[in-house]
């Protein structure tokens, strides 16, 4: 499904509040956009396909031209247009109907207190709650508008959630978003009373979420910990929403790539952050990057990438075959070795420890090998198509033999079981895992011959719709001394766990000069983006567990990882 | 010690404390802290003077009476620091105990807020309630930084 095209319009840098969890509060200079540049900006994501338009702040209706701007955009053509707010001002009725005239669709209420002792002391001003209350009573009236409310759980309110989220119920509100604090501003001036300890959120969450659920609420999440929503994953947020988060600090996130200082990193912050876990991978990888020596690259050769070469990447060039452009289309004979002109790849990588590389046959792994001027330590390899002949050979010469071949496709598992060249890697897709069930003797016989990964990428997405937990799928094989690669031993008990390094997609590296920040983002969140469950703590394992994907936390549950607590 | 009398036969000492060094509370808050081995007697002594008499539950040496007298200053002192502490720290601690309050408040018919129908009938653009004004600007004066 396409992405629905948004714009976020902040409106001004003015607040009337002062929420104690405010991690904007240091933007906050009292400063209003002009009219003129806002309608500029509207008329341009109109011209770019934009579909909703978001009017937020600061608190967007302290502008003094709100109405004027709800009204130009819905004339201009804005199908829906949201605001997000404290919601005081519409507690004069004149101004929420005058409002709702003016196409207003939506409004998101921030509220954090089912009284007013709770949500005034958060706001930091006395009335706020009767003045927001009064704004969401007015707008209901209307009939026009989708009030829906935000609730930043925070040290102060979060044994209070069901009651918050039933008072807001009972006044007609069927649709919250329960966020996490973001460890900036005030929140993080604040730090003692607004970040809470997580046991405790999760002894409250599930009671709040199945009883507000119960009354047909509508609940998501925003940067909640996976691990808060024990029983609840369906509301883990959508890893994919991480890319806001990398777009929000863009420019902060480009000037550590150029070698400045993250001015935030600080393992206290880092602790309450969501994004934390992405900053201490590309940390990991900018280090690498400084002696250029990798502990694991993936090469996949059927990979398109939208440019290469020395110049960022544009979102207008037509792809292009990274693969084509980096090593010879051709023979290895004609080829010439990547100048930086072509490439900055091989200025960056001096030297790997395993190398994945993804094909779709031998000979696709035979001719591209050549060509990367690298001699990895180790390689692994998986195929689409049933090699002929023994995959494990050196791809070029300097090279050792294949750690392991495989695919997540039966038919090349069949050949290579019936090859018996060496290592099997079941790439555990549905019909991979069926193959191994189907194959019980022959895994039996020899199990520590089969190397068991979860796929990359797509194969991740389709193996969590498909409901392939990798632990049931494998129940039959249990007892089994497998080989599990990147995935919580708990899984599957009698495996032999390995966590290896995740290969790295060459891609990332080779768009310009330095890391390409979109393709790490989606490398994370495909293979490093991981999370526990509280119950984790007690495991005598958990400092050499890597973690569960969060999709597949989102498909199958917490509940799958079961902490060894004693041996 | 000028403003101690010592009197050995009536098993008791007197002292003399000046009000404008500290204050009565603090006297007495002092005095409180012998109640378990002495007989407490306060007296006016004069226009801004309290005269304290501790006379010993049992029999005291002239020794004893005399560091009863100097447990007293001492007692004196910690009652004054601890005033002072306190008045300094008012508001942090009614705010933690406000915040530890709130968070436990269930939430009753009678702690709903009223229904503000005469917000409703206000004029918006004449903005009665100072609702459009930012934080800074209403409550940045009373900002104790």
């Amino acid at each position: 499904m396409a992405e629905e095209k948004r714009l976020w319009l902040r409106l001004n840098r003015s607040c009337n509040n002062r929420c104690a969890f405010c991690h904007d509060a240091l933007g906050h200079d009292g400063s209003m956009r002009p009219i003129k540049e806002l309608r500029k900006a509207i008329k341009e994501s109109l011209e770019d396909g934009g579909e909703r338009l978001i009017l937020s702040g600061g608190e967007p209706t302290l502008h003094p031209d709100f109405l004027k701007l709800v009204d130009y955009a819905r004339e201009q053509g804005f199908g829906w247009i949201q605001t997000v707010t404290n919601g005081r001002m519409f507690a004069y009725a004149e101004f929420a109907q005058r409002a709702a005239s003016a196409g207003l669709s939506e409004a998101t209420f921030s509220m954090h207190g089912h009284h007013a002792a709770l949500h005034d002391n958060l706001v930091g001003v006395p009335g706020a709650f009767a003045q927001s209350l009064a704004g969401i009573q007015n707008l209901l009236e209307t009939g026009q508008v989708v009030v829906n409310i935000d609730v930043v759980l925070n040290s102060l309110n979060i044994d209070s959630l069901p009651d918050i989220l039933s008072f807001f119920i009972k006044e007609g509100i069927f649709e919250f978003d329960l966020l996490y604090p973001v460890p900036f501003g005030r929140a993080w001036e604040n730090k003692e009373s607004i970040f809470f300890d997580p046991a405790r959120a999760a002894r409250v969450l599930p009671k709040a979420i199945e009883q507000a659920q119960g009354s047909g609420a509508v609940l998501w999440t925003n940067r909640l910990p996976p691990e808060l929503l024990e029983g609840h994953e369906d509301l883990i947020q959508d890893p994919y929403k991480l890319h806001d988060e990398i777009r929000g600090r863009r420019a902060e996130l480009e000037r550590w790539l150029e070698g400045e200082p993250l001015p935030c990193r600080e393992p206290d912050r880092c602790r309450h952050c969501f994004v934390s876990g992405f900053c201490n991978s590309l940390e990991d990888i900018l280090n690498q990057t400084k002696t250029g020596q990798f502990s694991a690259l993936g090469l996949d050769t059927k990979n398109e990438v939208p440019s290469n070469g020395t110049s960022p990447p544009s979102r207008t060039s037509p792809p292009q075959n990274w693969v084509q452009s980096w090593v010879p289309p051709t023979s290895q004979s004609t080829w010439v070795p990547p100048t930086s002109q072509s490439t900055s790849l091989d200025a960056l990588v001096k030297g790997v420890q395993r190398l994945e590389i993804h094909a779709g046959s031998l000979e696709e792994a035979r001719a591209v090998a050549p060509g990367l001027g690298l001699i990895p330590e180790t390689w692994v390899l998986s195929l689409d198509e049933a090699p002929t002949e023994d995959p494990f050979a050196p791809l070029a010469e300097g090279w050792p033999k294949a750690e392991r071949v495989g695919s997540q496709n039966p038919a090349v598992l069949d050949a290579l079981l019936r090859g018996n060249w060496g290592p099997i890697w079941v790439l555990l897709e549905a019909d991979a895992a069926a193959w191994m069930r189907s194959e019980k003797d022959k895994v039996m016989a020899d199990p520590g011959n089969f190397w068991v990964q979860t796929p990359r990428f797509s194969g991740l997405s389709a193996l969590c719709q498909r409901g392939v937990q990798p632990g049931m799928a494998l129940k039959p094989l249990g007892g089994q001394p497998l080989h599990l690669v990147n995935l919580p031993a708990c899984l599957l008990p009698d495996a032999k766990t390995h966590w290896e390094a995740p290969a790295l997609p060459v891609e990332v590296l080779a768009q310009t000069t330095r890391i390409d920040l979109d393709l790490f983002a989606k490398h994370f969140i495909c293979t490093l983006h991981r999370c526990f469950s509280l119950r984790c703590k007690s495991c005598n394992l958990r400092e050499l567990c890597g973690g569960l994907p969060v999709d597949m936390a989102k498909a199958f549950g917490l509940s799958i990882l079961k902490p060894f607590s004693s041996g | 010690m000028e403003n101690v009398e010592i009197d050995s036969r009536g098993n008791r000492i007197g002292l003399l404390l000046d009000e404008k060094i500290y204050p009565r509370e603090v006297s007495l808050a002092a005095a409180y802290r012998f109640i378990d081995r002495c007989y407490v007697r306060l007296e006016r002594a004069g226009r801004g003077q309290l005269l304290i008499w501790l006379k010993g539950k049992r029999k005291l040496s002239a020794k004893a009476l005399e560091a009863l007298a100097g447990d007293y200053d001492n007692e004196l002192l910690q009652q004054l620091m601890r005033q002072q502490v306190a008045a300094r720290t008012t508001g942090i601690r009614e705010a933690i105990v406000g915040r530890a309050l709130m968070s436990a408040e269930p939430w009753t018919e009678e702690t709903e807020p009223n229904k503000t129908n005469e917000i409703a009938e206000l004029d918006y653009t004449e903005d009665p309630l100072g609702i459009a004004v930012p934080w800074e600007e209403k409550y940045g004066g009373q900002e104790e930084d």
